[in-house]
């Protein structure tokens, strides 16, 4: 790895600061070190300028005196991330970040004496991106920038700080940003008024400026006489009594223009048009920045503002960020005095963690409520810190997970908390469906149950009905990266809620579509560091590990002749590999741990499980046999072992489990694996000297499953946990009694797995663990009636002749017609 | 008639001396078939032979560039 990352630096210039993207491939294989996930540029800069820097440590130097080695053709690759011209700081070496110009990147030095000031700083202005132990990533964004705004920081002293951090001047097109997104925020403001929505603010020319964009002007809905009156009456979220602005009357509270705002959409569009073009619109935008502070003076006491369609929302806030006056969604709960007032409070016993304190102080920086994301790790508290914000904004809450499981869940940590009665609690899924008594109260209810618009029984219907009517206080949502899903959106835009809080361990989804949860919900407020809090001890010190496992020629063979899918079966079937497995099961049984198998393909469940004799539970294990399994493997000695299918990925809660083993998984999804490795951070005994959990992965070497497995632990690796990897486990070859250990079984194994069909291949698919986790597990085995022929699949064929001569023949050039048709088919033919 | 061939003597683990042997079903280059370890090839299609193996090696290599985000 050393050596083309030096000749990539030789060639980036005599200070050798940026680096070309020559380290980034090799990043991956040096698999255990500190591989960085390189998503994108600068930071495969700065993991390959960490690795050159302590590779040359004993020079003395950083990285200023490289020797000069032949260039590896990485001139093309530099040409958009040269930033040779950029200069350090004398004093640089005291200084602990760098500022890449382009992607707004940050790169902290996490072993500088200053780190820790610097990383409280970063944490309150920037997102982090990736943070492994020496060298931390952190990303400047729109919305990172508004937070950060929001909790006081000015512009300048932003800059001010960054530059003093800096190991050079800040950019400036960093400057540039910084201004940029921190002067226009708060301008506009998104209010629910009677489940309608209104756009907010205290300049008319911005409201102007908006709607002569035409995405909002199509949005736009215009006000009716009824409208009008409550409009005008006490405002909900300012304390300034807002009136009716030019903006919302200009040119539509005249009679006529009351049917115009039934007229389609363009009509609209062109009216708002008409509306711009008579108002006031000298003022350029420009001015407007300039003079808003006059402005703020003249505003005081009005309020503008226009209603827009709730089924345009999100567009009309995408478009808004788009063009720089991003609204801010921000709930002013204590001066609600519409909305009744749920009581709810904590217990007196209930103390919260400090890292929860500090989340939750990001979402209520101001007193008000903002909407966003809170990112905890699984077994972290993400529940308590929900149940806290429910506690701070007291009104009627509304609480979304994803099974019926995780909602008896949160009932549970409700009542456990909180002072909240249990008939304030309402539950609406497909089993029960309640409704809480008085005015207020929480609703808890699955994604799918609210998303799912047809078949509804007339019970739901008239439920989801009432949930869209209430203005909710607080929208929770449990495992949010799933709400991108397309059918999950339409719940956020449908149900008025104040403010939304999402909660997950794992933002990362396969597809591009987390961005989408800015809009959907809010920008990321909070972010735990795994690492920090495993120091601390609220979760547990996990050793990560891949275990590579050499195919068996034979395997290797089947694996290179079979099709794609079954090449899964075959790789994951590996005799090594259950060897390894059942070395690893025995090595860490006799050390007194409780081990969770993970085999998510349900053939190879089956035949590892019961190979080594070994319980499992899979999707369709029926809901008494899974509570004794896990029963048993909580309370019983003699059981030490058990092996899983997906299902056992979320809402498992064994403190027991301290080793966990995952045999196969989902492809490379990033969000499995961190789920997987969520199950043992709760581990009970975490708090052991010296103790640690285990995560081994095992892998077959020279097979697709060695890329998989890479991009699994990029997000972990984000994290800061290192994944050691081992080729070869120690004493494997004493244990003589391990399985398939001779030719002859190998040979065997090989050949029922090759029997094996097509769809024994397949992962088990996700909608019949979700649904089974729920309900307690349908038949698996169907009977009925079927005809020998059925059964055969001969039922479907028909007899068909296929010769040329025949048939085709026959139709072009019809021997003899009736005479009916006989002068119709002549007439055609001409 | 004695015929002289150039052979390259090849020293691989045993997967990729499966690859290998499947590439030779393709087209014949596999002078002899020592062991498990150990092969003679025929050296003209030495070039080819290399390819193809780095190729193979490349697909079960993550890169990290292929990350969505």
């Amino acid at each position: 790895m050393s050596k083309r990352e030096l000749s990539a630096s030789s060639a980036a210039g005599e200070d050798g600061r940026k680096r070309a993207r020559g380290g980034e491939e090799n990043e991956s294989e040096s698999g255990g070190a500190v591989p960085g996930n390189g998503s994108s540029a600068s930071e495969a800069e700065a993991e390959a300028e960490y690795d050159s820097q302590e590779e040359l440590k004993s020079d003395g130097e950083d990285a200023d005196g490289v020797a000069g080695v032949a260039g590896d053709g990485s001139g093309d690759l530099l040409s958009e991330h040269d930033y040779s011209w950029m200069r350090l700081k004398p004093d640089h070496e005291s200084r602990p970040l760098w500022i890449c110009p382009r992607t707004k990147h940050i790169i902290l030095e996490a072993f500088s004496p200053i780190a820790e000031q610097a990383i409280d700083f970063l944490i309150a202005i920037s997102e982090p991106v990736s943070r492994p132990t020496h060298i931390h990533e952190y990303k400047l964004t729109q919305f990172s920038l508004h937070a950060a705004v929001s909790v006081g920081l000015s512009t300048t002293d932003i800059i001010e700080v960054l530059n003093r951090l800096s190991k050079m001047a800040v950019p400036p097109d960093v400057t540039s940003f910084i201004t940029q997104c921190t002067r226009s925020y708060g301008k506009v403001k998104v209010v629910i008024k009677q489940n309608r929505l209104f756009i907010e603010s205290g300049h008319p020319g911005i409201l102007q400026t908006l709607l002569r964009d035409p995405v909002i002007a199509q949005a736009r809905v215009f006000p009716d006489a009824d409208t009008d009156g409550t409009v005008s009456k006490d405002g909900i979220i300012t304390q300034r009594v807002p009136q009716m602005g030019d903006i919302t009357i200009a040119g539509t509270q005249k009679p006529g223009d009351k049917e115009k705002a039934a007229a389609s959409a363009k009509d609209i569009a062109a009216t708002a048009a008409k509306a711009e073009a008579g108002g006031d619109l000298d003022d350029a935008v420009a001015e407007i920045l300039d003079k808003e502070d006059e402005d703020e003076d003249d505003a005081e006491g009005t309020v503008h503002s226009f209603e827009i369609h709730r089924s345009k929302y999100e567009d009309v806030r995408k478009r808004c960020n788009e063009i720089d006056y991003p609204m801010i969604e921000e709930y002013d709960f204590r001066n609600d005095r519409k909305n009744p007032d749920l009581d709810i409070d904590l217990k007196p016993v209930t103390t919260i963690r400090s890292y929860q304190e500090i989340s939750l102080s990001k979402m209520f920086s101001n007193g008000r409520a903002r909407s966003g994301i809170i990112v905890l790790p699984c077994g972290a508290g993400k529940t308590l810190v929900g149940i806290t914000a429910a506690c701070t904004i007291r009104k009627s809450v509304l609480c979304l997970c994803t099974s019926s499981v995780s909602v008896m869940q949160w009932k549970q940590q409700f009542l456990r908390w909180s002072t909240i009665k249990e008939e304030q609690i309402a539950i609406f899924t497909s089993d029960t469906k309640m409704r809480f008594q008085g005015d207020a109260g929480l609703v808890i209810t699955t994604f799918s149950m609210v998303s799912n618009q047809r078949k509804l029984s007339a019970e739901s219907k008239k439920m989801l009905e009432f949930l869209s009517s209430i203005e909710w206080g607080l929208m929770l949502l449990d495992e949010v990266h799933v709400t991108p899903a397309n059918m999950f959106r339409s719940v956020v835009s449908r149900i008025p809620a104040h403010s939304k809080l999402g909660l997950t361990a794992t933002l990362v989804r396969e597809d591009n579509k987390i961005d989408d949860l800015n809009f959907l919900i809010g920008p990321k407020l909070y972010e735990a560091n795994w690492m920090d809090l495993a120091n601390k001890g609220h979760i547990a010190t996990v050793q990560c590990a891949e275990v590579w496992c050499d195919m068996t020629p034979e395997f290797y063979k089947a694996y290179l002749e079979e099709a794609s899918k079954k090449r899964l079966l075959i790789y994951v079937m590996n005799p090594n590999k259950f060897r390894a497995c059942q070395y690893l099961i025995r090595f860490h049984e006799e050390r007194g741990d409780k081990i969770i198998v993970f085999v998510d393909n349900v053939y190879s469940l089956k035949a590892y499980a019961i190979t080594l004799g070994k319980p499992f539970i899979y999707g369709a294990t029926s809901q008494s046999e899974r509570m004794r399994i896990l029963d048993d493997f909580q309370h019983n000695p003699a059981v030490r072992t058990i092996f899983l299918s997906k299902v056992g990925d979320t809402s498992l809660d064994l403190p027991e489990a301290t080793c966990l083993i995952q045999v196969s998984s989902h492809y490379g999804s990033r969000r499995q694996e961190a789920q997987r490795l969520g199950r043992i951070l709760r581990a009970s005994r975490r708090n052991d000297e010296g103790f640690n959990a285990f995560f081994y992965s095992l892998v077959s070497k020279d097979t697709q499953e060695m890329v998989y497995s890479t991009k699994r632990q990029q997000f972990l690796i984000d994290q800061g946990y290192s994944f050691k990897v081992i080729t070869h486990l120690e004493g494997i070859e004493d244990c003589r009694d391990l399985v398939y250990g001779d030719l002859e079984s190998q040979k065997k194994l090989l050949h029922t797995v090759k029997m094996a069909s097509e769809a024994d291949a397949a992962l088990e698919s996700k909608a019949t663990d979700g649904a089974r986790a729920g309900s307690g597990g349908a038949a698996a085995v169907r009977r009925g009636a079927g005809s020998l022929k059925g059964l055969s699949g001969a039922s479907n064929m028909a007899y068909m002749e296929t010769s040329g001569s025949g048939r085709r023949a026959a139709r072009r050039e019809p021997v003899e017609h009736h005479p009916l048709f006989k002068r119709q088919f002549y007439n055609n033919k001409k | 008639m004695v015929k002289a061939v150039k052979g390259t003597f090849i020293e691989c683990d045993p997967a990729a001396r499966e690859v290998l042997l499947r590439l030779n079903s393709e087209e014949k280059f596999i002078i002899e078939d020592l062991d498990s370890t150990h092969l003679f090839i025929n050296s003209t299609h030495l070039e080819r032979v290399q390819r193809a193996l780095d190729e193979l090696m490349d697909a079960n290599t993550y890169k990290a560039s292929n990350l969505p985000s």
